[in-house]
């Protein structure tokens, strides 16, 4: 402090001045914030603590909740289904193939054009990835073995399904008679049989048994059954057998199915009447007539059968390909039996959250790096492309890659129809022409959703510049089309809309045309119309903000509206809007959900194809809506976190 | 500016109205422009002088009366628009340049497509007219990264690149600070000497002083004075025009 | 050669008008509107005797015969439409060829017309070619039906468990005087247009109840988002970003999953919560909950009712003048409620004195399976479903709306508010929220459409809304293109009319800034 007296009138400052001092203690550094944001007086500390509270006991339900209660099997299984649908196994290298032509032309892209564009290509990126390697990954997958579970007061009936030549399954018999029997939730245990509903759920049954084991009043080495396996073809030949007996009760067979067509699998504990083995239809007895009751319980464990289609079309669907559904007859009744197999096929598991999470991890993890680690390379090796080829000094080879850019992405969509549904008889014009001809309806899952949403943007962009043009073109006839079309448009709800695509605009052309005219294009007409009424508001307002001067001053050149429009005031609209249009991309990616509605199944209409058909899913549908939420939502944020970047950092066409 | 040959009626009004709507924005306008000659229109505002260089490129449209420019009559026609603003030149108050092209981009935008000069030779004229008008190390730049009175000048280069045979300027030096203002005006300056017909608007009185060949007193949509500058600013004739004298002056 | 020297003579005042300016009966035959009107009703002429016109005019050239595509048809029609139109075009394109010397293709005004001519007549022929084809196609297709509004007045097949009772009389409608036929037409219990008209009810009340519970709940969590509390700032975000970057219809499916799969599902089981009018029933069905139902002594509170509230807005506005011009406090509010209650317990009175108590109260019934039909409140569990996901998902959309809203609000705006004395309370009041709502309003009002219009997502869960119970109508009586039609005006109507209100509420609320 100065020394200096101080009247009331004058002061001199002190030649030095005092050191500057340290806040107080409790207004900075952690205790300082804390006190700032989350106990800044008594009814704020107040909500803190009631929020605090609150949350932790929802987050605490969620968690325990997603452990024990949820069953993730749902997911688990049907990891490809949800990205890829039924798409043929063999044929998913061409959506791998479009996803790694995608990631190449961002990646140029972002070189060349660079700026407001890159946010956008980082975007697709990230989606191809996430896209690409979950077939990929979940081809790898063996499909989870059945287990159906017969014992001293259960069998199992027929059960019908369709092979293909050449296919291997195997069929084993796990008699349940050691006391170890492993850890219960251990992961070899990928789903149980449930024959039956009620008490008789096999679920229920294992567990009881379980129990009883555990509480030492079931001995599991009291067991004593006869089990005879059988697998015959549609014939009634029968193609593999087995017999599990108590000195042996461990069989499997490793059978590679003949031909396609129908297959029955027969399980049966035998009791001392029905020991005989058909021999040149002479019924002998092999085996000695066993004494010792019937005790205990088996699996009868089944490897490698399609367990995906489950409507009762589709066993029309099977039946012509495969032959009639062969008739069988259906025991007693404590038998389950006499179904299809994907019918009677359940699945239900206790997948937890923990082995949730390492099944998405663990086995996936060497799958996943391969893919990824490729796209990524791929990126940025296109990457160094563009970058070359913008800051070469050969022409030719610069203008050469710039050329191939816009052209790659003008083609993109053209491509992706061409390579996805390939060349009728593509196989006759040449053997290592591997495009056969697939239709759109097989473009499923994740897959289809991409596809829907990004052929609509970019097809309702040109639409909605057009009338956008259109309604401020000041020709009351064009204007008034434009507007009547823009606000009909919006002001239905886009399931109607999707509706009328649906089953009236087929009828818009001749009969055969509607033929030809599937659910796809349909919906893509539907989506497209209805994206682009709302793009053309979006432009409008982009147009709205040039000034007046740029027309004039483009008039006063001598340009014609046609130049004035395309060199003038469309770049800067269009450049103004790119954060409404992102966000409208956003927007359609969450609207191509509706189309499940009208029979499309793309992500979530295939949720709930998997629950309706595959009725042992029907009680967890949460947590595959939960699955697919976090995929919609990772997607979606990405993009409209983007669009918020390039609206505060601006896309003005001044700031380069 | 008196030794000056000026040629032959380059713009020719004939009794011309306009209307907005109800309210009569031109009335009865009469002028002719010789070619070389530099014509300042000077006016309180809203007495018509932007609408009337305005009607001369059509960029708006007047009801009554005749306008012909370089012998073509500014009507319906699109071949005599078209015609009509390749000759004329126009340089606004706000600069108008596009603000998403380059300075290079902006002048050789028209040259290539209305034009249809190949690029190589629409950007050596780009060139000559930036040195033309002193800034020829801006060519690859943006608008926005230029100072108000480089932007006028590069508009002022825009419109020249199209070779016309006159030059419009709507308040050219308006929408400037005041340290910029000179530098524009050197440029117009420069351009009368070389002999090129311009229509001004302008409240700058120093350069009608010393540019114009005559000034046109407007108001109200009437023209209500036209003389040369010695005559305007020493001895003006029509009470109106007095009154504006003493306001501004 | 001399400069001109030149000054006016004129009177510089003077002013003419434009030309063409005289009126008389040529005029006010081109006054615009009566143009219109008449090119209205040349369309409609055009289109109503087109059977004829074809016949009379084109199938004798041979431009047209019975065999011509519909294209071609469609083509003709367009000409005769645009005819009147065209030759306009053409006589200025050739008065100004004569007078002026304009070539046609090089008019400008002639350009324009003659391009919104060619518009029109491609515009109108395709749209009919596209009908016609419509119209064969279902003719001759699998239904073999021709596009009939008469389906309106059949039978409707399938039942729908919720809502107003289709099947029911409607009893007012035999006092409506006039078109009393054709309502018994159309309105007969067990009609399309009943069942139509029910579902209608259903999205009604789905739409209200969400509108006003999202408005409540978005701004609540805009507030939030604004709060100095990071914590709930923070958790208020993330609500904002995890509801609006997933699909409605997923969140719609997962709520009504959740509700199918926690409740008990027998009816028998449900959860019975008491409250102070009786038992309310939780199940997987729904909500059953005692009713509060009108009785005949009704009208009685209601028309007073009614009256206090006129009464209450009138008073509302004496006091606000009063204020202008006294400076009293106008304490609107308690004036308000002084009238609308007062009276509305008046009626009370009256009602319960001379007709018994004008409001009863019906308990669900549980009979051995389920709750007795139509005997109690129900809230199906569709309803609750759809209206909890849209509640949801649009009070994301709304809080951020609210949040940017007060946000816009410079902050200098406060402290001269501050600075002038206002408290808090006032400020809020009087400064930030009206010019918040300005910028507020508009984004909310297409929230709102949006939220009408999702509402049709209801089919997805089995909801009987206006678009489940058209579908449906539609499958069954293969009349397509006539409920999609209906459907769509109806929305159509529905975005209209909350436009329309907030637009109102929008000017409202500036003028009670004042």
């Amino acid at each position: 402090m100065s020394e200096i007296k101080r009247d009331e009138l004058f002061y001199i400052a002190p030649k030095e001045a005092p050191p500057s001092r340290r806040p107080p203690r409790g207004t900075v550094g952690v205790v300082g914030w804390l006190r700032k944001n989350l106990f800044h007086g008594p009814v704020n500390s107040v909500m803190t603590i009631a929020t605090i509270v609150l949350l932790s006991l929802f987050l605490w339900e969620v968690f325990r909740w997603s452990i024990q209660d949820a069953q993730w099997n749902v997911v688990i299984s049907n990891l490809r289904l949800l990205d890829v649908g039924q798409f043929p196994q063999e044929e998913i290298w061409r959506i791998e193939l479009m996803g790694m032509i995608l990631v190449f032309l961002s990646g140029l892209g972002v070189a060349i054009w660079g700026g407001t564009t890159r946010a956008f290509m980082l975007t697709i990126v990230v989606a191809v990835i996430l896209m690409v390697l979950i077939p990929v990954a979940a081809q790898r997958i063996e499909p989870a073995p059945i287990r159906i579970m017969v014992g001293e007061d259960r069998n199992f009936g027929p059960m019908r399904f369709v092979g293909d030549d050449g296919q291997e399954i195997t069929v084993a018999v796990e008699a349940i008679n050691r006391t170890e029997y492993g850890d219960p939730d251990d992961s070899t245990f990928w789903g149980l049989f449930e024959n039956a509903g009620g008490e008789q759920n096999t679920r229920i049954k294992w567990s009881e048994i379980r129990a009883a084991i555990a509480g030492e009043t079931l001995d599991p080495t009291a067991y004593n059954l006869l089990i005879r396996v059988q697998l015959l073809n549609a014939q009634g030949a029968v193609v593999a057998e087995g017999i599990s007996t108590s000195q042996d009760p461990n069989i499997t067979l490793n059978v590679t199915l003949p031909a396609d067509g129908w297959y029955i699998l027969q399980a049966e504990v035998l009791t001392e009447a029905s020991i005989y083995k058909n021999t040149d239809g002479l019924q002998l007895p092999t085996i000695p007539v066993r004494t010792l009751p019937n005790e205990g319980y088996a699996f009868i464990r089944l490897n490698n059968v399609d367990i995906y289609r489950t409507r009762p079309s589709d066993i029309e669907e099977r039946e012509a390909q495969y032959g009639t559904l062969p008739a069988v007859d259906c025991w007693s009744r404590d038998v389950v039996g006499c179904q299809v197999a994907e019918r009677a096929v359940r699945f239900e598991g206790s997948r937890t959250f923990g082995q949730f999470l390492k099944l998405q991890l663990g086995p996936f993890s060497e799958e996943i790096t391969v893919p990824i680690v490729s796209a990524v390379l791929l990126f940025f090796f296109a990457y160094g492309l563009g970058h070359g080829a913008v800051t070469s000094r050969n022409p030719v080879f610069s203008k050469g890659i710039a050329r191939l850019t816009t052209l790659g992405w003008l083609l993109l969509i053209p491509l992706t129809w061409f390579i996805l549904t390939g060349i009728e008889g593509a196989e006759d014009i040449h053997p290592l022409l591997k495009l056969t001809k697939l239709s759109p309806e097989q473009w499923q899952g994740l897959t289809l959703t991409l596809i829907l949403t990004f052929i609509s943007v970019v097809a309702s962009l040109p639409l909605g510049v057009l009338l956008a043009l259109g309604r401020r073109s000041g020709l009351p006839v064009i204007g008034t089309f434009s507007v009547l079309f823009i606000e009909l448009v919006r002001g239905a709800p886009l399931i109607t809309i999707l509706f009328f695509a649906k089953n009236i605009v087929p009828f818009f052309f001749s009969a055969g045309a509607a033929q030809d005219l599937g659910n796809v294009m349909r919906m893509l007409i539907g989506l497209t119309l209805f994206s682009a009424a709302y793009q053309a508001e979006i432009v409008r307002g982009g147009l709205q903000i040039i000034p007046k001067g740029q027309t004039e001053a483009s008039q006063a050149l001598g340009l014609n509206p046609y130049l004035t429009n395309t060199f003038i005031i469309l770049p800067q609209a269009l450049r103004a809007v790119i954060p409404a249009t992102m966000s409208q991309f956003v927007s359609l990616f969450k609207d191509t959900s509706l189309v499940s509605i009208v029979g499309l199944f793309e992500l979530l209409g295939m949720v709930e194809l998997i629950t309706t058909g595959q009725q042992q899913y029907r009680p967890f549908v949460r947590e595959a809506y939960l699955y697919i939420g976090i995929i919609y939502f990772a997607i979606a944020f990405v993009m409209s976190a983007v669009s918020r970047r390039l609206e505060e950092t601006g896309s003005g066409a001044a700031r380069r | 500016m008196s030794d000056k040959k000026l040629g032959e009626y380059i713009i020719e009004c004939e009794d011309v109205n306009k209307w907005f709507g109800e309210f009569h924005v031109l009335k009865d306008v009469n002028l002719r422009v010789r070619e070389r000659e530099v014509v300042v229109v000077i006016g309180p505002s809203g007495s018509g002088k932007s609408t009337l260089i305005r009607c001369i490129n059509r960029l708006e449209e007047h009801q009554e009366g005749r306008i012909v420019v370089d012998g073509i009559e500014l009507s319906n026609d699109l071949r005599n628009i078209s015609a009509i603003r390749r000759e004329t030149g126009m340089v606004f108050q706000q600069f108008n340049l596009f603000p998403h092209l380059t300075v290079m981009q902006n002048i050789t935008l028209a040259q290539r497509f209305v034009r249809r000069r190949p690029r190589r030779e629409a950007e050596e004229k780009a060139l000559q007219l930036l040195k033309r008008v002193g800034i020829p190390e801006q060519a690859q730049k943006y608008p926005g990264q230029l100072s108000g009175g480089q932007q006028q000048r590069v508009a002022i280069a825009r419109a020249l690149a199209m070779d016309p045979k006159i030059m419009l300027f709507d308040e050219p030096t308006s929408a400037l600070d005041p340290e910029m203002i000179k530098e524009v005006l050197d440029v117009m300056k420069e351009l009368a000497i070389t002999g090129m017909t311009m229509l001004v608007v302008t409240h700058e009185m120093n350069f009608a002083r010393e540019v114009a060949d005559r000034v046109i007193f407007m108001d109200a949509g009437r023209i209500v004075e036209i003389g040369t500058p010695e005559h305007f600013f020493t001895d003006p004739q029509h009470d109106r025009t007095k009154l504006f004298l003493s306001q501004i002056l | 050669m001399e400069p001109e020297v030149f000054v006016t003579t004129a009177d510089l005042g003077a002013k003419r008008p434009p030309p063409n300016q005289r009126t008389g009966i040529r005029e006010l035959l081109l006054h615009p509107m009566l143009l219109r009107a008449a090119a209205v009703l040349y369309f409609l002429l055009v289109f109503t005797l087109w059977p004829t016109i074809r016949e009379q005019i084109f199938y004798p050239i041979n431009l047209l015969s019975d065999s011509s595509s519909n294209w071609a048809t469609g083509l003709g029609l367009g000409l005769m439409a645009a005819l009147p139109f065209a030759l306009i075009v053409f006589l200025n394109g050739i008065r100004d060829q004569q007078r002026l010397t304009i070539p046609f293709y090089r008019n400008i005004i002639f350009i324009r017309d003659i391009i919104q001519v060619v518009f029109l007549i491609v515009i109108l022929g395709t749209a009919y070619s596209l009908i016609q084809n419509l119209n064969d196609n279902f003719r001759e297709g699998a239904s073999g039906l021709v596009i009939n509004f008469n389906v309106l007045e059949r039978d409707y097949p399938v039942a729908i468990t919720e809502g107003p009772d289709f099947e029911k009389e409607l009893s007012w409608v035999q006092d409506v005087p006039i078109a009393q036929e054709t309502f018994e037409t159309y309105l007969r219990p067990g009609t399309y247009t009943r069942a139509l008209m029910s579902g209608l009810s259903n999205t009604l009340r789905a739409v209200s109840i969400a509108l006003v519970l999202a408005t409540i709940f978005g701004v609540f969590i805009g507030i939030g988002l604004l709060s100095g509390n990071w914590l709930v700032r923070t958790v208020s975000s993330i609500y904002v970003e995890i509801f609006r970057n997933t699909p409605l219809l997923v969140q719609l499916f997962f709520v009504y999953s959740s509700l199918r799969l926690v409740l008990p599902t027998q009816p028998r089981d449900a959860h019975q919560i008491p409250t102070p009018l009786g038992k309310m029933y939780i199940s997987a069905r729904g909500i059953n909950y005692p009713a509060i139902l009108t009785t005949d002594s009704f009208p009685v509170m209601g028309v007073l009712a009614t009256i206090g509230l006129i009464g209450g807005i009138y008073w509302w506005r004496k006091r606000l003048q009063l204020q202008d011009e006294t400076g009293k406090p106008a304490n609107t509010l308690t004036y308000f409620s002084i009238a609308f209650l007062g009276m509305s317990l008046l009626g009370l009175a009256l009602a319960t004195v001379f007709g018994g108590f004008p409001f009863e109260l019906e308990a669900p019934v549980l009979g051995r399976f389920n709750f007795e039909r139509n005997i109690g409140g129900l809230y199906t569990s569709e309803f609750i479903g759809l209206v909890v996901a849209l509640v949801l998902y649009t009070a994301a959309f709304i809080a951020d709306i609210v949040r940017a809203g007060i946000q816009s609000v410079p902050k200098g705006q406060i402290e001269a508010a501050r600075a002038a004395g206002l408290s808090g309370g006032q400020t809020l009041r009087m400064i930030v929220l009206p010019q918040a709502m300005r910028l507020i309003i508009p984004p909310l009002t297409n929230q709102y459409l949006n939220l009408s219009k999702n509402s049709s997502l209801a089919i997805s869960i089995g909801f009987y809304d206006l678009f489940n119970v058209g579908t449906i109508a539609s499958n069954q009586s293969g009349q397509v293109v006539v409920f999609f039609v209906v459907m769509m005006l109806t929305y159509l109507a529905m975005s209209l009319i909350i436009s329309f209100v907030m637009n109102f509420v929008n000017r409202g609320l500036r003028l009670k800034s004042r």
